[in-house]
């Protein structure tokens, strides 16, 4: 499925923090550990880094209401203090990629930049899955009301 | 919004027919391939294709193929609001840098 071109999210942030420090939180996994991956209230039972391209982050995030999922960004580009570019997949415990139309992989890119003695971090997330909760509750939710839809057109 | 409103126009207007209602019902149970569709209907398989095609461009099902079958399921992209779901993602990265600048807070 070609991803929608409006399916893009830009976010900067600017960190008190010296480059060469944002840097390192966002490839050490003591650090990733720490905010990768936790939406509230959620845990990451598992992380594993292997930070060179081609490499993974290869983590699970475990949400009460969510459910377990796992998740695969593999490093596509490297360039050490400036830019970070990773291929986010939908994942499981053995990290095989599993991409669908509902849960396409995306594109994770890190930007960091200088300015006047902090850093400034650009997100640039691209592609993402058109439903971030679990694609089966959705689904039975869609189809529980397609299912009201099409009764009511078949009165029509 | 404007390409969300067209998107759920497509997939209303394919539903404007019977048997691809009746389709969609069964395939939101669960997947069935090409085949199994086609054998409860009285027409040809190379109608059902073209049922099922509607229904694909209206971003209601997606085929994935399973072997030598063409597997057919539920995936209503269509419904979904795009600006809504981007909402959500940049709900995650806000928290996520929250984290961030608290983790660096912590390393000074």
């Amino acid at each position: 499925m070609t991803a929608d071109p409006k399916n893009e999210l830009t976010i900067v942030r600017v960190l008190d923090a010296p480059r060469e420090t944002v840097w390192r939180a966002c490839k050490e996994i003591d650090a990733l550990k720490q905010w990768w991956g936790l939406p509230n209230g959620a845990t990451m039972p598992y992380c594993k880094v292997d930070f060179r391209v081609g490499g993974a982050l290869h983590f699970e995030v475990e949400h009460p209401e969510m459910g377990k999922i796992w998740f695969k960004c593999i490093y596509r580009e490297i360039v050490a203090g400036e830019r970070l570019v990773m291929e986010q997949h939908f994942s499981d415990e053995r990290g095989s990629e599993l991409d669908s139309p509902e849960r396409p992989a995306s594109t994770i890119t890190l930007r960091f930049e200088d300015t006047n003695g902090k850093t400034k971090l650009t997100v640039a997330h691209v592609g993402m899955a058109s439903e971030v909760h679990r694609v089966e509750n959705f689904k039975e939710g869609w189809s529980k009301s397609l299912a009201r839809l099409t009764d009511c057109l078949s009165r029509l | 919004m404007v390409e969300y409103s067209a998107r759920l126009d497509l997939a209303f207007g394919s539903l404007a027919d019977t048997t691809r209602r009746d389709i969609l019902r069964r395939v939101a149970r669960q997947e069935l391939s090409v085949g199994e569709i086609a054998s409860s209907y009285d027409i040809s398989l190379a109608a059902v294709s073209k049922h099922l095609m509607v229904l694909e461009k209206a971003r209601l099902v997606t085929k994935r193929r399973e072997g030598k079958l063409q597997v057919v399921g539920f995936s209503p992209i269509a419904l979904t609001d795009a600006s809504k779901h981007l909402e959500r993602y940049r709900d995650i990265w806000e928290s996520r840098l929250d984290r961030l600048e608290k983790y660096l807070e912590q390393q000074r």
